[in-house]
């Protein structure tokens, strides 16, 4: 199981994390990835000083955007779910 | 009477945060913290993780989580909009409707005002807080407010 996680903190939030988090959702239920990948949420990673929303997979922290959010899935997230 | 206690933002001086968060533990009633670097403060002391489920939180604009029994929220963006629509109707199933409703099912509201702000975000923090004040007053209610 991966853990896919998406910061909603203020930072994060206004540089678009909801609509990323929308992505994600979309992407997983269209894969049918329920299973294999649990997407979830935090308030800050501690790392807000990026240009980009915070996102970690397992334990990895990447950045991401809303326009790169379904490529950013197809590389890293997809990969690590096997 | 029954109090809600409110922990928004990180103390201005990190010697602050041990007794801050202590003293807001050992609070009675309702807790609510706000704040991504608030919440992890009191991860750290707390040994805990807030959990957010994006099912049933996360889909609107204003998620909010869980840390124990504590309420956790993103802050400065969701008092933002509790002003916006404090005297009026909100629909949305999310943070912002939770903090309205928990203020208004309590008679005693006690704010812990943590003074430092995220230069990163550009959100003017004093504005919103002291907006939130002002909305608490002209409702009827007579916050204590704590400064750190
Ligand atoms: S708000 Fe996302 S890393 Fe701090």
């Amino acid at each position: 199981m991966v853990e896919l996680t998406v910061c909603i903190g203020t930072s994060c939030h206004l540089r678009g994390a909801t609509k990323v988090i929308k992505t994600f959702q979309h992407l997983i239920t269209s894969n049918k990835l329920e299973k294999n990948i649990s997407l979830k949420g935090a308030f800050c990673m501690g790392q807000c000083s990026g240009k980009k929303v915070r996102v970690s997979v397992n334990s990895n922290v990447f950045e991401t955007s809303p326009e790169e959010a379904e490529g950013f899935f197809l590389k890293e997230v997809l990969n690590t779910a096997g | 009477m029954s109090g809600l206690v409110i922990f928004f933002g990180p103390p201005e001086n990190r010697s602050d945060d041990d007794e801050a968060v202590s003293s807001f533990i050992k609070e009675d009633g309702g807790k609510i913290i706000l704040g991504g670097t608030t919440s992890l403060i009191f991860e750290r002391r707390l040994k805990d993780k807030t959990r957010i489920d994006l099912k049933t939180s996360g889909c609107g604009m204003h998620p909010y989580g869980f840390l124990g029994n504590i309420i956790v929220a993103e802050g400065t963006l969701t008092i933002k909009k509790l002003n916006e629509i404090f005297f009026s109707e909100y629909t949305a199933n999310d943070a912002v409707k939770l903090l309205k409703n928990e203020i208004m099912r309590h008679d005693r509201i006690k704010i812990y005002h943590g003074r430092a702000f995220n230069p990163v975000n550009g959100i003017d923090k004093n504005t919103v807080f002291t907006e939130f004040v002002k909305c608490l007053r002209e409702s009827g209610k007579s916050p204590e407010i704590v400064n750190f």
